[in-house]
């Protein structure tokens, strides 16, 4: 998928601007923002339910305001808000898309059973679509989005709304549509849960592009290097004079006995801070790097913009 | 040569596709079906037709006084009342079938995912037009047994409740379709209900006193009827047998019923299969060709009526009179057929005039509202032609020839002097509600852009009170000649001017024989104006609204 100089406006608002991105084959493109970013709005135009004004959206060197019919068998679109035929069972309401993406009716039947599986949903198949949980239901649409093998799946927050479990949950789907080797696009304002999941991510605010690639990159760009974390069991103020003068340490903090610092040195030999420290008869116990974390990306990349 | 057997598989694969494996049927069949509400209706249709039918027939018992021998007709009399009562109480039903099939596929939020299968938007307009026909087909053929009952009595046989029955079920096509227009075309399910509702009822009630006067008005046992008599299915038991003559051709009531409600109600699934949202769906061409086709059809079969015929042949005025019915008939149509086909987007692009663009004669055929006015503009045109040569025709087969008719009070020439000045008035008119349209549709950011629209229908439908306001100023003596000026925006001043044989003629400017002149110029400048400003329009408050 490409998507280049997109460009949507809603009267004054400019909710796109000027926005491009591409997902390569295969990968799993986590698509983040704060609300009102744009996200919707660009997913929406990609799945061909909303125009552009300016730009285009090429799914398979498709365009898809050129040939909206041609695009929509090859892809998964999964709104943010979306409606259930309530008033049939599961396994109808399966049938009911299989049948409407063209899929021949003796194949239908082992198809609706690999779906329910893969979603954790057998048990449910004889329900009514109205007797399920909200959790359910939203494996259920995922369900319904692979019915007809799409290539790209466009997710729209499959996650908003469900309880920490049922978002596990849905995240092991996810992982496991990896492991088949879709391509994905999904949107989310919950960062950490995107963490683990994509290969790359994609930031935007107020319609922009903030940044875009490898997660690794992103994050090693934003913090411009790594955080150590060093727990010492006294002389604190010693130990913080200590580092400061160390010179591959800037940021030196402490709260409650642990020492934050960020590392600007060569990225290989952040353990001779340790050799320093325990050699100057530091009583060391505990040396880390922070764990990656998302959310700080994300708090500092959209940081100007949000107030 | 014609290859029928690839006709033949063409017509199977059209067949299973749309009908046997349209997913759309399937899943509101099983929806409809699961609910107690299904089994209800049906009962109750059961019932209260068969209590309606006992109540008949203990009335017809009674009335022959206790004697074992009574009439031997009973049987179409009771079969009468059957008739009524399942056309009314499927008028009743047959809206609330489909009224909601796409409003709540919208409200509910499952249109987008419906939108993005493979199923065109035609398949999925038909699969829920399908649905309810379904349904409502099994509400009439459970009510057969009750029918039957009717033919053992005697006086009605069974061919004639099988043509009831094909009446009944045309009835059905065409509302169950209506349900889906009307449903297409609204965005919440309770406009599209009140629309529907209204529709059907206004409907049903036209078309009972259509065949109300027919049958009263032609006397105890009549064997012909006028051409629309049939339409209203309460009159079947009496309509399947009758004919109509058309230009001295014999035509069966029963099968112009037919033929036009199939006829309309395949119009409105094409046009709501436009209007499904989120897919693409063109039908400009079979839609306008379509509305010509209905229009001069209509027009065709009521002139040449022999009902129509004989009372021209006896009086000759009645050509005028008629001419002014027909004419105002036909403008009211066109008009609000153009509104429809004129509100759009313009497609107009920067470089672009807007007067090249309105007046494109090419474009007369596209969905897009350029091709709106040239279409309204050929439609009237097409409408007015069909009027004038029906009535010639007509006046052949009554007076035997065209010189005949010509010997008394010059007809013919009374005819096409009248009409094609009538048809001018009538395309400049279309044309100027069309022009008004894309001044709307230049509007579609502001909220009330239909106010242009009904400003202008304001216009024509009250500008007619002039005439009485004319004599009512100066009294009746003198009148007022500013007021009658403004009535020449009525529509039918024209008519008027060229028909009525003018007594008390008022002090104009002009004659008024010459007011069609005078109506045209003063709606030619109605449709310069709205396009002079529609660019401005598009400029200012154009675009696309999404909501
Ligand atoms: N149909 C619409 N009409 C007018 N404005 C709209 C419409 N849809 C979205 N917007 C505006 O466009 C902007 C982007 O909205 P969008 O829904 O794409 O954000 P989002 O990133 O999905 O936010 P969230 O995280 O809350 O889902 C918002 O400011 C919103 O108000
Ligand atoms: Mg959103």
């Amino acid at each position: 998928m490409a998507i280049e100089g997109l460009t949507k406006r809603f009267g004054k608002l400019t909710a796109v601007d000027n926005l491009s991105l591409h997902v390569e084959p295969g990968d799993i493109m986590g698509f983040i923002g704060p609300n009102g970013a744009g996200k919707t709005t660009t997913i929406r135009i990609a799945a061909t339910l909303l125009k552009p004004d300016s730009g285009r959206v090429c799914i398979e060197d498709i365009d898809v305001v050129k040939d909206p019919e041609a695009v929509r068998p090859l892809i998964g679109f999964m709104p943010d808000f979306f409606g259930l035929y309530e008033d049939v069972l599961v396994w109808e309401y399966l049938d009911f898309f299989a049948s409407a993406y063209h899929i021949p009716p003796h194949k239908r039947r082992r198809l609706i059973d690999d779906v329910l599986e893969l979603t954790d949903l057998t048990t449910k198949r004889d329900s009514l679509v109205s007797e399920l949980s909200r959790g359910m239901q939203q494996r259920l649409c995922l369900a319904k989005t692979l019915v007809h093998d799409p290539k790209l799946l466009l997710l729209d927050e499959p996650a908003s709304g469900l309880d920490p479990r049922a978002r596990i949950e849905i995240k092991e789907l996810l992982k496991e549509l990896r492991r088949m080797g879709k391509t994905i696009l999904i949107s989310s304002h919950i960062l950490p849960e995107l963490a683990d999941l994509c290969n790359k991510i994609t930031i935007i605010e107020q319609g922009r592009l903030v940044v875009s690639g490898d997660v690794e990159t992103i994050m090693n760009q934003c913090r411009g290097g790594k955080v150590l974390s060093i727990g010492i069991i006294d002389r604190h103020e010693e130990a913080l004079a200590f580092l400061e003068k160390l010179g591959t340490l800037c940021d030196v903090k402490c709260t409650d006995g642990l020492i934050t610092a960020k590392y600007v040195g060569d990225p290989d030999e952040d353990y001779m801070v340790l050799t320093a420290l325990t050699t100057n008869g530091f009583k060391v116990r505990s040396f880390t790097e922070q764990p990656l974390d998302l959310e700080d990306v994300f708090m500092k990349v959209t940081r100007g913009a949000v107030a | 040569m014609i290859n029928t057997a690839a006709i033949r598989t063409r017509v199977c694969e059209v067949v299973r596709d749309s009908i046997l494996d349209n997913p759309v049927i399937a899943r509101e069949l099983r929806t409809r079906m699961r609910e107690w509400k299904a089994f209800a209706i049906f009962g109750g249709y059961v019932l209260l037709a068969a209590v309606v039918l006992l109540f008949h027939y203990g009335a017809e018992i009674s009335r022959s006084s206790g004697h074992i021998v009574i009439s031997r007709s009973v049987g179409l009399e009771v079969f009468r009342s059957l008739a009524w009562v399942q056309a009314v109480l499927l008028t009743f039903v047959l809206p609330s079938l489909t009224f909601s099939s796409l409003t709540q596929e919208l409200e509910r939020r499952t249109i987008e995912m419906l939108a993005l299968t493979r199923l065109t938007a035609g398949k999925i307009v038909l699969g829920k037009q399908l649905a309810g026909l379904l349904f409502a087909l099994i509400l009439v053929i459970c009510t057969l047994p009750l029918a039957s009952l009717c033919v053992m009595l005697g006086g009605i046989s069974p061919w004639e409740v099988g043509l009831c029955y094909i009446l009944l079920a045309a009835w059905c096509y065409l509302l169950t379709s209506m349900g889906v227009f009307w449903s297409s075309l609204c965005t919440r399910t309770v406009a599209s209900s009140l629309l529907a509702y209204g529709t059907a009822a206004t409907y049903f009630f036209m078309t009972m006193s259509m065949g109300a006067t027919a049958t009263f008005a032609a006397g105890p046992s009549p064997s012909k009827v006028y051409v629309l008599a049939g339409l209203n299915p309460g009159f079947a038991p009496d309509m399947c047998t009758m004919n109509t003559q058309v230009y001295g051709i014999d035509i069966p009531v029963w099968l112009v019923a037919v033929g036009l409600h199939i006829w309309a109600g395949a119009l409105m699934l094409l046009v709501s299969s436009t209007h499904v949202k989120y897919k693409f769906a063109e039908r400009a061409l079979p839609i306008r060709l379509m509305l010509i086709g209905l229009t001069a059809t209509m027009t065709w079969l009521v002139i040449g009526d022999s009902t129509v015929t004989t009372s021209m042949a006896q009086n000759p005025e009645y050509v005028r009179g008629l001419i002014v019915i027909a004419v105002g008939v036909l403008l009211g149509l066109i008009c609000l057929g153009t509104t429809a086909v004129a509100t759009g987007v313009p497609q107009l692009q920067p470089s672009q005039s807007i007067w090249s663009y309105a007046l494109s004669a090419r474009k007369a055929f596209r969905t897009d509202i350029a091709g709106a006015i040239v279409f309204a503009t050929i439609w009237s045109a097409v409408a007015c032609g069909t009027l004038g040569i029906s009535l010639i025709w007509a006046l052949k087969s009554s007076f035997g020839s065209v010189t005949a008719a010509t010997a008394s009070p010059s007809i013919i020439g009374f005819i096409v002097s009248t009409l094609s000045r009538l048809c001018i008035d009538v395309c400049v008119i279309s044309a100027a509600v069309a022009a008004v349209g894309v001044l709307s549709s230049c509007c579609a950011k502001l909220r009330k852009n239909a106010a242009g629209i009904v400003l202008l229908f304001t216009i024509l439908a009250f500008s007619g009170y002039m005439i009485p306001l004319a004599y009512y100023v100066n009294g009746v003596t003198k009148t007022n000649g500013p007021l009658w000026q403004l009535a020449a925006f009525w529509p039918v001043t024209p008519i008027l001017g060229l028909t009525v044989g003018w007594q008390d003629m008022p002090e104009l400017w002009w004659q008024p024989e010459d007011s069609w002149m005078v109506t045209a110029a003063a709606y030619l400048v109605i449709a310069a104006v709205a396009l002079w400003l529609s660019p401005k329009a598009l400029a200012r408050y154009g675009g696309v609204i999404e909501e």
